[in-house]
């Protein structure tokens, strides 16, 4: 019988743009396989609204689909580490968000540094009608660049 | 088999004009026949083609030997002409790079893809081999519904994927199998950790 995996590439990839957002990161948690081809391949997501709070070296994360749902069901990602952070950019490399924004506290958090490194690293640059940054005190010019 | 006796496609009779139509016929690889109408093939960019460069008049069609697909079975086949037939007509969606791509499963497509997974998978398949734009959105539609709001162990269920550990357990028997030499190694090392020994190196 044959399983998902065994779909080309152009069915997957219509699969997983049609799977919403969240369903798409738990399936990159079912497999290697399937996770590989998640993380390799390029598809629009409904991602729609992304928030991100730098506490030092964590992130807390809120996400949009115009449906509106939440990373973890209960409002938000919290503690996460950049590499999990790279992963939901990645995927919203190829579709146009609306809103995003950065929120720091404290300014000279170093997971900005993170963040700004994963924005100069993307293949695409991130595409958003708004964008906004808000910081504890002053924020430095040019930390972020909006693209 | 004859063509008198090759199985029809279910077709809304209301549906035909009352000119002449040209059906073409069409072999699974388990050679069963399909009589398809050339309205209905227009729905398959790859099997449109084909006959347009075949450029079949009626005659050929019923003296040619059936256009033979070889790798999908009857059973799929007959779901994907039913679509085609029962769709035939319809503008074949365009990608304007929309996203989220708003797809709604007609109750007809809903009835059809109501089978197993397996067969369902062979469905989508075939709809990206033949080319069927809406056949695949919907196929695939339905596959995304699937995953909605379930756990990972779940999804493996649903998808009949393999756990990361049964992966690593089938490659690794997958190897053994090519070397048996590498189970004796591998015996033979774990033999010398117990010993106490690190000097296999």
């Amino acid at each position: 019988m044959p399983s998902l995996l065994e779909m080309t590439d152009v069915p997957m990839t219509n699969i997983l743009e049609k799977c919403g957002f969240k369903s798409v990161v738990t399936l990159r948690k079912v497999c290697h396989s399937l996770r590989n081809f998640i993380d390799d391949s390029c598809f629009k997501t409904d991602l729609d609204n992304i928030h991100i709070f730098i506490i030092r070296t964590s992130f807390s994360i809120i996400c949009h689909s115009p449906k509106l749902f939440l990373t973890n069901g209960n409002g938000f990602g919290k503690n996460w580490t950049s590499s999990d952070l790279k992963i939901i950019l990645k995927m919203a490399q190829n579709s146009k968000l609306s809103y995003f924004s950065v929120n720091t506290n404290p300014d000279n958090a170093e997971g900005l540094d993170d963040l700004e490194e994963i924005l100069k690293n993307q293949t695409r640059p991130l595409q958003t009608e708004h964008f906004e940054m808000e910081g504890s005190e002053i924020l430095k010019n040019g930390r972020l660049r909006s693209r | 088999m004859s063509v008198e006796n090759a199985p029809v496609v279910d077709v809304d009779e209301a549906a035909i004009p009352v000119e002449k139509k040209m059906y073409y016929r069409f072999e699974s690889n388990d050679k069963k026949e399909f009589r398809v109408s050339e309205l209905a093939i227009q729905q398959s960019e790859t099997l449109n083609r084909l006959v347009e460069a075949m450029g079949y008049t009626s005659e050929d069609v019923e003296n040619k030997p059936a256009i033979a697909i070889e790798n999908i079975d009857g059973k799929t086949l007959k779901l994907v002409f039913q679509w085609c037939e029962h769709h035939k007509g319809e503008a074949i969606p365009v990608d304007d790079g929309s996203v989220p791509k708003i797809v709604e499963i007609p109750e007809f497509d809903a009835k059809l893809m109501d089978i197993d997974n397996g067969l369902l998978f062979k469905l989508i398949w075939a709809a990206d081999y033949l080319n069927i734009v809406q056949l695949l959105n919907v196929s695939c539609k339905k596959v995304a519904n699937m995953a909605q709001g379930k756990t990972p162990a779940q999804l493996r269920r649903v998808y009949l994927l393999p756990s990361d550990e049964e992966d690593e357990a089938a490659k690794r028997a997958a190897q053994e199998a090519q070397d048996p030499r590498a189970r004796e190694v591998e015996e033979e090392f774990e033999e010398r950790k117990r010993q106490g020994g690190n000097s296999f190196f």
